[in-house]
C-alpha cells in the first residue's frame, strides 16, 4: 500500500515536480541580485532575501531526504494530542491548562543521525527529539520514514516568547500542518498575522480541522465549507483541508496519507524554499523596472554637463588666451622688425594663466601637471555645475524604478569634490598651441628681415653716396630700375613691403587665432568631456550597470 | 449533568455590601464572593477562592458561610449570591461603604430580603421569578432607606429618583423625571466640553503617538456618546450587560440561554454574531429604544445582518433593570466585529466577559480585559465550555491568572462543556447560578446602582490619564510641526546665505561677466557711449554689420543668466536639503511628495523674473540719481543703460574690490576704470549707496523668492493647523471633568 502509494505519488506530482538544479541556479541568482544591489537600495527591502539565500543554501546543504513538518496552531487545538495520535506514541505532554506545549518537540521517523544536524539547525533542544523507530512496529511506519514531525508551541496565547519560537520556526521547516478547530478555525490572528503569510506556500500547507469530533457530520462539512472560504481568501485555495480528531484513529489516515505521500515525494522542501523564493522575489520586483540602456546618460545631458564644466573650468578664458597668444606670437613672428621689440613688452596671454609653457619633461616628475592659475568657478557656475549633475541623475533615473534615484543621485556626486582639480589638470594638460610655429611664420619673418635688409642695404647705399658726394668725390651711379634709382627703391620698397606685408598679413593672423581659439576649444573641450565622463558620468554608468544585470538576475530568479 | 457552581470573587459589585463582611476578601472593594462547588470537584475550589459568601439560597434565608454550600456538596447547589447592598453589616475597610452601609444595615436587611423571600424556589419558572422581582414596593423598600441614609448630598436626589424608573415597569418614563444635582449638570457640561475638545484635536502629523491618539480620541468620542453622557443623564436608567468575549466562546448561547429564548442566533460558523443583539424586559425597552445610549447603532425590531444596527429583544424572563447586550466577538477575522465590540464594551455598565476552556489563554481577550480593568468596568467572567474532568485544574490556572493581572475581585462562573436542549439553550440547572447571580442583581437597585456608579466613576477617571495622552500628542504634533518648520528654516536660510556670499565676493562678476566688461571698456565704447549718442550709433551699425549683440546688452545677458543660474542652483540645492531633512522625520517624510524632491516648477521663470524687475528697479534708481548729478555729468549725453549697467557691476566689485593675481592681469584696470568713470558721474560717495542699495534691492528679492520656494514645504504644516491650544483645551477639559467628579463622588468617596 505504501509502495502503491509512493508510486503513485511520484507519478501525479511529476508536473508539479520542482528541480532541484534549477531551484538551486534561482537561489544563485537571487544571491547575485543581491550583490548588485546591496551598495545601491536601502537594506530593509532587502532583509527578506538575504535571510531566504542563507536559509536555503543551509536547508539544501543539509539531509534533503527528509522533510520537516510542523504541526502549527491555535493555543487549545490540539497540536500535540494531533502530534501524539500520529506518532502513536504520548511523546508531547498533552494538557488542558492553555498554553501547554511552550517548546517544539520533534519526532523523527527512521535513524536519527541524519535527521539530528537538520534539528539542529531548526532549534528543537535534543531531550524533545524523539524517534519513531521501533522493530516492534514491523513495517507499519516505514512509508514516514524520513517525516521530522514538529509540535510547535500556540502563537496565540499571553505567553509572547510562544509567539517568537513558532515565528522562528516557521521560517524554516519544510511544510506546515494548520491546525485548527471548531472554535478557533476565524480568528483573526490565525488569518491576518499566518495563514495569509503562506499564500505563496500553498503546495506545502495542510489545513486541518482538528477536534471534528465534537461537530456532527453536518456541522463539520458546513464549517470545513467556510473554512475553505476564509483559506481562499487567505489565497490558501489549493492547500488540502481535511476534518482529523486525535481521539478518532480512523479520521487521520486521510492526513497520514498526505503526509506519507509529502514524505515519498521528498518535494517539501524545495516546494518551501520556491515558496520562499516566490514570496520574497515578488517584492523585489517593484525595484526593477523597464531596461534601462547603459548609455541611458544621452549626449544631450552630458553637453549640457560638459557646457557647464567648461565654463567652470575657464574653457573660454584660455580659448581665448590661446588666441590672443597666437596674435602675440604671429607678431613676434611676422611683424614689421623694426616694431617687433614693443609687443615683447606684453607678456603671452596663454602663459599669464601658467599655460603653454610646457616644463621640460624630467624622468623623474613627469606627472607632475602644474596648477593653471584660472581663476576658481564662482556661485553661479558651481550653481550650474550642480544643476547639471542634476540632470544626469535625473535623466538617468527616469525609467528606473524610484527606489534607484537616490542611488543614482549619490553616484553622479561620489566624485564631485574631485572635480576641480581634474578640470585644472586637464586644462593643463590640454595642447592649446603655444608652442606651435606655422612654417609661413618663418617664411614671412625671412621675408621681413629680407625687406629690412633691403631697406637698410639701399639706406646704406644712399648713405654711402651721400658721404662720397659730400667728400666731392666722384659720383656713384646708383643703378636704374626705370626712373627710379636702386639704393631709393630698396630704402622705401623694403620699408613699404614690410609694413604692407604687415598690414597684409593682419586678416590672416586674425583668421589663424581664430582657428587656434577654435582648435584650442576643441581639444579643452574634449578634455573637459573626458573629465565628465569619467567623474559623473562614469558612476552613473556603474549603477546602471548593476541595475542591468541585477535585471536579468531577477529575471531568472522569476522564471519558473 | 453536573455542573459547578461559580466562584464568585469578591466583585466590585458588591463592593459596598460585602465589604463588611469579607475581611480576608483581598479585594479593596470590599466584596463578597460565593463559590459554588460542583459536587465532584468541591474538594478543592475553595482554596483557590477566597470565597465567603452570602448564601441567599431562598431555601435557606439565613446567609450562610461559602464553606457550606461546598461542604454541603449538594449537586444542585450553586448559587452564590452576591449580595446585597444594603444587609451586608459590615465593618468595611472602605471608608465609603462604610459611611453608606453602617448606618443601613439593620433596617435593609429587612427589607431586602422581601424579595427574596418572595421566589418560590431555587429554579423558579422564569415567569414566576419575573412577577415577583419587579414588585415596585419591594424595590422601594429597599432603595428607600438608602437614600435616606445616603450622607452624600449630592447624591441624595439620585437615590430618590431611582425607584421610580427602576421600578415602575409599564409606562415608559420621561427621559429625565427628575431635575439632576447641580453636581451631575456640572459633569455632564464639563463632559461637553470635554468632548468638544477631543473632537477639536486632530493630529494631522504621522507620529508614533498620532495613531494611538486619533485611535484613543475616537473611541473616547465614541465612549462619551454612546455611554457617559446618556448614562450620567440617566443615572437610574437599566443596567447595560454587555455579553462579549472571544468568537465561538458562546456568547449568544448563555445569553439565550439567561432569558431562557433563543433571541440570538447561535451557530457553529465563526463568527456567527455579527449585529448585536439587545435584550430586556419589556418595561426597559423604551429607554433602550430612545436611542440615548448608543446612538450610533440603528434601532430595528428584527434580526439584521447589518453590524450598525442594534436589535432590540424584550424577554419576559429578565428583570427589569437590567438587559443584556450579546456583542460580536472580539477577535475573529471580521476585522468590524471587533470595533464593534470594543465599542458596545465601553458602554457597558457591566461586561460579562466570556471565555472557553480552549481560549482563556488567549492573548486578544487579556488585553481587553486589561484595558477594561484600568477604565474601571465592572467585570465578570464566565469560563464556558469546560470539560468536567478538567474543570478544577483550569479553574484555578483562570484564577491565578486573574490575580496576577489584578482582576481577582471579579466574579468567574464556570460553564461545562455541555449538550444543549431543543432550543439551543444551555440546560437550566447548569446556568442556575449565573442565571441567580443576574436575578439578584436585577432584583436589587441599590446594588444594580452601585455597579452603574463604580463603571461610570471608574470611565470618568479613567478619562484623565486618557486625555492626558491624547494631550501629550497634540503637544508632539505641534512639537514636531515646529521642528519640521525649522528644517525648512535652515535650509532655506542656507540658500539665501550662498546667495549673500555669491554677491559679496563679486565673484559673479568674473569670467564671461569680466570678459565682456573687460571688452566694453578696453575699446572705448563705453567711453563714447558716454560722450555721445554716434557712438550708440556706430555700435548699432557695427552690431548690424557684424551680427554681434550690442556689448552693453551682452553684459546684462550674462549677468542676467548668472544669477538665474545661481539662483535656480540655491533654490534646488535648498528643496533637496529641505527634502532630506524631512524625510529623516517620520512626520516630514509622510508629508512629501515627489515634486517636494525639485524646486517648484515655474522657478526658472520667476527667477527670471525676479532679475529683470530688479534691474527695471536699478534703471530707474540710477535714472533717478542720474537727473540730480547731471551738473557732475556735465551734460554728456549720457546713456542711463549702460550706467545702470555699470551700477549693477559696481554692486558686485565696489564690496569687494580687492585686486588680486589675475584680476590684476585681466580685469583689475578695467574695474578701476569702471569705477572711476562711474565716479566721476556720480561721486564716490554715491556710486557706494546706490551699489548698496540695489544689492539690498536683489537680496530682498532673492528672499522673497526662497520664501515662496519654503511656503511650499510650510503650507503643508500650516494647513494641519496646529497649534498648542488643542493641548491645553484638552488638559483643562480633562481638569474639569475630574473637578465635577470628585464633586459628585460617584461612589461615595471624595477620592
Amino acid at each position: 500500500m505504501s509502495l502503491v502509494e509512493k508510486v503513485r505519488g511520484v507519478l501525479t506530482s511529476t508536473d508539479g515536480r520542482i528541480d532541484a538544479q534549477e531551484l538551486v541556479q534561482r537561489l544563485e541568482s537571487l544571491s547575485k541580485f543581491l550583490r548588485l544591489v546591496d551598495p545601491y537600495l536601502p537594506d530593509a527591502d532587502l532583509v527578506a532575501a538575504h535571510t531566504l539565500v542563507e536559509r536555503a543554501g543551509t536547508r539544501l546543504a543539509l539531509s534533503r531526504d527528509h522533510t520537516v513538518v510542523a504541526l502549527a496552531g491555535s493555543t487549545g487545538s490540539g497540536k500535540s494530542s494531533l502530534f501524539n495520535a500520529l506518532a502513536r506514541l504520548k511523546l508531547s505532554p498533552v494538557g488542558v491548562r492553555r498554553p501547554t506545549t511552550g517548546a517544539a518537540h520533534a519526532c523523527v521517523w527512521g535513524p536519527l543521525e541524519p535527521a539530528n544536524q537538520l534539528l539542529d539547525w531548526v532549534g528543537v533542544l535534543p531531550r524533545q527529539r524523539f524517534i519513531r523507530e521501533s522493530a516492534l512496529d514491523g513495517d507499519d511506519e516505514v512509508a514516514l520514514r524520513g517525516l521530522v514531525l514538529l509540535d510547535l508551541p500556540d502563537f496565540d496565547s499571553i505567553e509572547r516568547s510562544h509567539r517568537l519560537e513558532v515565528d522562528r520556526l516557521l521560517g524554516l521547516v519544510d511544510e506546515v500542518i494548520w491546525v485548527v478547530d471548531p472554535q478557533k478555525y476565524g480568528d483573526r490572528i490565525l488569518h491576518q498575522a499566518y495563514l495569509s503569510q503562506f499564500s505563496t506556500h500553498a503546495g506545502v500547507t495542510i489545513v486541518v480541522l482538528n477536534q471534528a469530533d465534537r461537530l456532527s457530520t453536518h456541522d463539520t462539512e458546513v464549517v470545513l465549507g467556510d473554512l475553505r472560504r476564509l483559506l481562499e481568501e487567505d489565497g490558501l485555495s489549493g492547500a488540502p483541508v481535511l476534518a482529523t480528531s486525535a481521539k478518532q484513529p480512523g479520521m487521520l489516515a486521510e492526513l497520514r496519507e498526505t503526509l506519507e505521500k509529502t514524505v515519498a515525494d521528498r518535494q517539501a522542501a524545495l516546494r518551501r524554499l520556491a515558496g520562499d523564493l516566490e514570496s520574497v522575489s515578488e517584492p523585489l520586483t517593484t525595484m526593477i523596472g523597464p531596461p534601462a540602456a547603459e548609455d541611458e546618460v544621452d549626449r544631450a545631458t552630458v553637453r549640457q554637463l560638459t557646457e557647464a564644466l567648461a565654463a567652470s573650468a575657464g574653457v573660454g578664458a584660455v580659448a581665448d588666451a590661446a588666441a590672443g597668444s597666437y596674435r602675440h606670437r604671429a607678431a613676434a613672428a611676422t611683424g614689421w622688425p623694426v616694431l617687433r621689440g614693443l609687443g615683447r613688452l606684453r607678456p603671452d596671454p596663454l602663459r599669464r594663466l601658467h599655460l603653454g609653457a610646457k616644463p621640460k619633461t624630467d624622468s623623474v616628475s613627469t606627472d607632475i601637471v602644474p596648477r593653471t592659475s584660472l581663476p576658481e568657478a564662482d556661485a553661479a557656475q558651481k550653481s550650474a555645475i550642480g544643476l547639471s549633475v542634476r540632470a544626469v541623475a535625473g535623466r538617468a533615473a527616469a525609467p528606473l524604478p524610484p527606489v534607484w534615484a537616490s542611488a543614482l543621485t549619490n553616484a553622479s556626486r561620489s566624485r564631485l569634490g574631485d572635480l576641480p582639480d581634474a578640470l585644472d589638470r586637464a586644462i593643463a594638460k590640454t595642447d592649446v598651441g603655444a608652442d606651435r610655429t606655422p612654417l609661413w611664420w618663418r617664411g614671412v619673418g625671412l621675408l621681413q628681415w629680407l625687406f629690412v635688409a633691403a631697406a637698410v642695404a639701399g639706406l646704406g647705399w644712399l648713405i654711402i653716396g651721400y658721404g662720397i658726394r659730400m667728400l666731392a668725390l666722384p659720383e656713384l651711379h646708383y643703378p636704374k630700375l626705370g626712373q627710379a634709382p636702386l639704393p631709393t627703391l630698396l630704402l622705401l620698397g623694403g620699408l613699404v613691403a614690410g609694413v604692407l606685408l604687415w598690414l597684409l598679413l593682419k586678416p590672416l593672423v586674425e583668421w589663424g587665432a581664430r582657428r587656434a581659439r577654435h582648435r584650442a576649444e576643441q581639444q579643452l573641450r574634449a578634455g573637459v568631456t573626458d573629465v565628465a565622463r569619467e567623474y559623473v558620468v562614469a558612476p552613473v554608468r556603474e549603477v546602471l550597470n548593476a541595475y542591468a544585470q541585477a535585471r536579468e538576475a531577477l529575471t531568472t530568479v522569476r522564471s519558473e | 449533568m453536573t455542573t459547578h457552581g461559580d466562584a464568585v470573587g469578591p466583585s466590585a459589585i458588591s463592593a459596598v455590601d460585602s465589604a463588611a463582611q469579607e475581611p480576608e476578601g483581598s479585594d479593596e472593594k470590599g466584596l463578597t464572593s460565593t463559590v459554588s462547588a460542583d459536587a465532584g470537584d468541591n474538594s478543592d475550589p475553595t482554596e483557590a477562592v477566597v470565597s465567603r459568601q452570602s448564601h441567599r439560597d431562598p431555601e435557606d434565608e439565613a446567609p450562610t458561610e461559602a464553606a457550606e454550600p461546598v461542604a454541603e456538596s449538594d449537586p444542585e447547589t450553586k448559587i452564590e449570591l452576591p449580595d446585597d447592598v444594603a444587609e451586608e453589616p459590615a465593618a468595611s475597610e472602605n471608608p465609603a461603604v462604610t459611611e453608606s452601609s453602617s448606618d443601613s444595615e439593620a433596617v435593609p436587611e429587612e427589607t431586602k430580603r422581601t424579595p427574596e423571600e418572595a421566589k418560590p424556589d431555587p429554579e423558579p419558572e422564569p415567569t414566576a421569578e419575573i412577577e415577583a422581582d419587579p414588585e415596585p414596593e419591594a424595590v422601594e423598600s429597599v432603595v428607600e432607606p438608602e437614600a435616606a441614609v445616603e450622607p452624600e448630598a449630592a447624591v441624595e436626589p439620585e437615590a430618590a429618583v431611582e425607584p421610580e424608573a427602576v421600578a415602575e415597569p409599564e409606562p415608559a418614563p420621561a427621559p429625565v423625571p427628575v431635575e439632576p444635582p447641580p453636581a451631575v449638570g456640572r459633569l455632564a457640561t464639563a463632559l461637553s466640553n470635554l468632548r468638544a475638545a477631543i473632537g477639536g484635536a486632530n493630529y494631522p502629523l504621522i507620529m508614533p503617538s498620532a495613531e494611538e491618539a486619533r485611535r484613543i480620541g475616537a473611541s473616547l468620542v465614541a465612549q462619551l456618546d454612546d455611554y457617559l453622557l446618556p448614562r450620567l443623564a440617566r443615572l437610574d436608567a437599566p443596567l447595560l450587560v454587555v455579553v462579549g468575549g472571544s468568537t465561538g466562546a458562546g456568547k449568544s448561547t448563555l445569553v439565550n440561554s439567561l432569558v431562557r429564548a433563543p433571541v440570538s442566533t447561535a451557530g457553529v460558523l465563526r463568527p456567527t454574531t455579527r449585529s448585536p443583539v439587545l435584550v430586556s424586559n419589556a418595561s426597559d425597552l423604551q429607554w433602550f429604544r430612545q436611542g440615548q445610549l448608543l446612538p450610533g447603532l440603528v434601532r430595528t425590531p428584527e434580526s439584521s445582518a447589518d453590524p450598525r444596527t442594534l436589535q432590540i429583544v424584550s424577554a419576559p424572563v429578565l428583570g427589569a433593570g437590567l438587559a443584556f447586550l450579546d456583542a460580536p466577538d472580539i477577535d475573529s477575522v471580521v476585522e468590524g466585529n471587533r470595533k464593534l465590540a470594543a465599542q458596545l464594551l465601553a458602554a457597558a455598565d457591566l461586561w460579562l466577559f466570556v471565555t472557553t476552556a480552549a481560549r482563556y489563554a488567549d492573548n486578544v481577550p487579556w488585553e481587553l480585559l486589561t484595558t477594561a480593568r484600568l477604565r474601571g468596568t465592572v467585570i465578570a467572567l464566565v469560563l464556558d465550555r469546560v470539560p468536567p474532568e478538567a474543570a478544577a485544574e483550569i479553574t484555578n490556572h483562570l484564577r491565578e491568572m486573574l490575580a496576577a493581572r489584578n482582576l481577582g475581585a471579579a466574579p468567574l462562573f464556570v460553564l461545562p462543556e455541555t449538550t444543549l436542549d431543543g432550543q439551543g439553550l444551555i440546560a437550566e440547572d447548569v446556568i442556575g447560578p449565573l442565571h441567580d447571580w443576574f436575578k439578584q442583581l436585577a432584583a436589587d437597585s441599590s446594588a444594580r446602582s452601585a455597579v452603574v456608579r463604580q463603571t461610570l466613576d471608574g470611565a470618568l477617571g479613567a478619562l484623565v490619564p486618557a486625555v492626558a495622552g491624547l494631550a501629550d500628542a497634540a503637544d508632539d504634533q505641534a512639537v514636531a510641526a515646529r521642528a519640521l518648520d525649522e528644517r525648512i528654516t535652515i535650509a532655506y536660510r542656507n540658500a539665501r546665505q550662498t546667495v549673500v556670499e555669491g554677491l559679496r565676493d563679486g565673484r559673479l562678476l568674473r569670467g564671461e561677466v569680466l570678459a565682456r566688461w573687460q571688452e566694453f571698456v578696453g575699446t572705448g565704447e563705453f567711453m563714447k557711449t558716454l560722450e555721445n549718442r554716434i557712438g550708440q550709433l556706430r555700435d548699432k551699425v557695427i552690431s548690424a554689420v557684424t551680427g554681434r549683440p550690442l556689448p552693453g546688452r551682452n553684459l546684462q545677458t550674462a549677468l542676467e543668466s548668472q544669477l538665474v543660474t545661481l539662483l535656480r542652483g540655491v533654490a534646488t540645492d535648498a528643496a533637496e536639503q529641505a527634502y532630506a531633512a524631512w524625510q529623516a522625520h517620520p512626520a516630514g517624510a509622510a508629508l512629501l511628495e515627489p515634486s517636494l524632491q525639485r524646486p517648484s516648477e515655474g522657478l526658472p521663470q520667476s527667477a527670471d523674473r525676479l532679475v529683470r524687475d530688479w534691474q527695471q528697479w536699478v534703471l530707474g534708481l540710477v535714472r533717478e540719481q542720474s537727473s540730480e548729478k547731471r551738473v557732475i555729468a556735465r551734460g554728456a549725453a549720457y546713456a542711463v543703460n549702460g550706467a545702470g549697467l555699470a551700477v549693477m557691476i559696481a554692486v558686485f566689485t565696489s564690496t569687494a574690490f580687492i585686486p588680486t593675481g589675475l584680476e590684476v592681469a585681466v580685469g583689475a584696470g578695467t574695474t578701476v576704470a569702471a569705477q572711476k568713470v562711474l565716479e566721476a558721474i556720480f561721486g564716490d560717495q554715491a556710486i557706494r549707496g546706490l551699489a548698496n542699495r540695489a544689492r539690498e534691492d536683489l537680496l530682498f528679492r532673492v528672499g522673497e523668492l526662497l520664501d515662496a520656494e519654503a511656503a511650499r514645504y510650510t503650507e503643508r504644516t500650516a494647513a494641519t493647523g496646529l497649534d498648542t491650544a488643542p493641548a491645553m483645551d484638552l488638559r483643562r477639559a480633562a481638569a474639569e471633568v475630574e473637578d465635577a467628579r470628585a464633586e459628585l463622588a460617584l461612589t461615595g468617596s471624595a477620592t
